[in-house]
């Protein structure tokens, strides 16, 4: 069943950035990994896959972007709501010592639970953060306070680098002298193909993936990550680029 | 090939007794890749409609605090042109596919049956008994003189074996006799149970479909209860189906009538559960001095 969840607040971030947070009557009983999901029930509405952007044991905050019915009422609607979850694999960061973020768009999400576990572990986490439109971008040390430095991209060239993420995170990565032991890429499937071919074969990279999630428990098949014998839900969403790279080829190519 | 798990029915041969159950997956290639390196020895696809199925809004599924789940998928589906896919894809893991039919007209199944067949399908499973879609489901399968004409017309059609799965009602047990009189070489028994859900705090039932089919160790007693009535009336061909999740719900079914179980649920929350029974199935034949499992099929009714 759902876990029963309050809406407490909502926050404007930008334009058309929501971070939502929820009160749960009860913990999720285990403790979330950074990129994990939840799937978010909105009585009577739809059920959504929601990266978990913070959790501290009564709360847990999500970050979306209204693009349908869901989201909308996601932002809408008040009262009881339901959570799924925590779902899929995540990632242990205290693995790694230094690790660049490279985020598109509402790749943001899961970024704040990562910089709490990368903080408490003693990782040093850089973030590259890329947006369509200037308007998108707020301060991500607002909603992540630990990370070290963040570089901003915007392709209405209004803020920040002028350019795509990728572009961007090769020259932050030229500029330490790449520096890092681990990329973390989350955004538009072309984008993670950008970074999987441009820096995955130069330090690990993982990439988390989004797909249509259903049933959140590996039975409908529809995250499927065609052609790969793979689903999102109970495989993913993080993976090394080698495991997902024609996938993510298919997806560019249909 | 013979081992102590070697069983047959409908006339497949299979390595033993554990086939997937159909609506777990079973939908696209990449599904029955999966299926297959979990170690199914058979694989029931996805039911298969004439055309395509979106299937219903989400929440479709979800795991109740007894341990069971309840679904209302919808039937999502690719239509009858996903089926050789699935088929082609079978055959390069050298596992059966038995492909899950359903349709709201005589003439629908007859013409799903046929292109699972010219597919080259190793069986087809009459799914008379969805519990949560209108017009076709459990009330084809609750009426036995219904189960009777769709059965009779498939199964003069096809050449392939038919397999009929039945859900609960109170007439399973004539569905089954019409359903095996009509031509049916096995039946698959039971579909899930047709039940709901209710959330405490937004006062909503919780599947968008309301509705759902309950599955899970929930309702392996019922399904035991009625693989063992079937068995007893009719000693059929039978494939035991509902709250598998262990080897000792295996031997139950087999010991009740079943040759073959098919696993759902479980599988959702083990991917080793193939291997896990199979490991408990063998060392109980061993305990008993058998060296068959087909031997035990059954022998709790002498």
């Amino acid at each position: 069943m759902f876990k029963p969840a309050r809406k407490t607040s909502i926050r404007v971030l930008s334009k058309g950035y929501y971070y939502v947070e929820f009160t749960l009557l009860e913990d999720l009983g285990v403790e979330p990994r950074p990129l994990q999901f939840v799937n978010i029930w909105i009585p009577g509405v739809d059920e959504v896959p929601m990266s978990i952007s913070q959790y501290t044991g009564s709360s847990l905050y999500v970050l979306f972007k209204v693009v349908g019915e869901g989201t909308r009422n996601l932002r809408d609607q008040s009262g009881f709501f339901g959570v799924k979850g925590p779902l899929g694999n995540g990632l242990v960061i205290s693995e790694y010592s230094k690790v660049l973020f490279i985020a598109g768009g509402t790749g943001i999400a899961p970024l704040p639970l990562l910089a709490k576990h990368a903080e408490s572990s003693g990782v040093e986490l850089d973030v590259v953060w890329g947006v369509k439109e200037s308007s998108e971008l707020f301060n991500v040390k607002s909603i992540a306070p630990s990370v070290r430095s963040v570089y901003y991209a915007t392709e209405d060239c209004l803020v920040g680098y002028c350019g795509k993420a990728p572009d961007l995170a090769e020259r932050v990565l030229e500029e330490r002298n790449w520096n890092y032991d681990l990329v973390v890429s989350v955004g538009p499937k072309n984008m993670l193909l950008d970074v999987c071919k441009r820096v995955g074969g130069q330090i690990e990279t993982l990439v988390s993936l989004e797909a249509i999630v259903k049933c959140g428990l590996g039975a409908c098949g529809s995250c499927t990550l065609k052609p790969l014998p793979r689903l999102l839900c109970v495989d993913g969403p993080v993976f090394r680029c080698n495991e997902v790279i024609k996938h993510l080829e298919w997806c560019v190519h249909n | 090939m013979s081992g102590v798990f070697t069983t047959k029915v409908a006339g497949i041969v299979l390595e033993h007794p554990v086939m997937s159950a159909s609506g777990i997956l079973g939908s696209e290639p990449e599904h029955i890749d999966i299926l297959a390196s979990h170690g199914f020895s058979a694989i029931v696809t996805k039911t298969f409609t004439l055309n395509p199925r979106e299937g219903y809004n989400p929440p479709v599924l979800v795991e109740l605090q007894s341990g069971g789940f309840l679904n209302a998928i919808g039937l999502a589906n690719p239509g009858v042109e996903g089926i050789k896919p699935l088929v082609e894809r079978a055959k390069l893991h050298s596992k059966p596919l038995i492909v899950s039919v359903t349709g709201s007209s005589v003439e629908e199944f007859l013409r799903v049956v046929e292109v699972a067949e010219e597919s080259g399908a190793s069986a087809v499973e009459l799914n008379l008994s969805c519990p949560h879609v209108r017009g076709y489901g459990l009330e084809l399968g609750s009426d036995p003189s219904t189960v009777y004409l769709i059965v009779r017309d498939v199964a003069s059609t096809l050449r392939i074996p038919v397999i009929v799965k039945l859900g609960l009602s109170d007439r399973v047990v004539d569905s089954a006799g019409k359903a095996l009189e009509a031509g049916a070489r096995a039946l698959t028994l039971i579909n899930t149970i047709r039940a709901l859900a209710i959330d405490v705090y937004s006062f909503k039932p919780v599947l968008s479909n309301i509705y759902g089919g309950l599955s899970g160790p929930p309702i392996k007693p019922i399904a035991l209860r009625v693989v063992y009535d079937v068995y007893r009336e009719y000693r059929a061909e039978i494939i035991g189906c509902g709250g598998v999740s262990s080897w000792l719900d295996v031997a139950e079914f087999i010991l009740a009538g079943a040759r073959a179980v098919q696993v759902g649920s479980a599988f959702l929350k083990n991917r080793r559960i193939v291997y896990e029974i199979l490991e408990g199935l063998e060392k109980w034949i061993h305990d008993l001095g058998y060296s068959s499992i087909g031997d035990l099929v059954g022998q709790a009714h002498t």
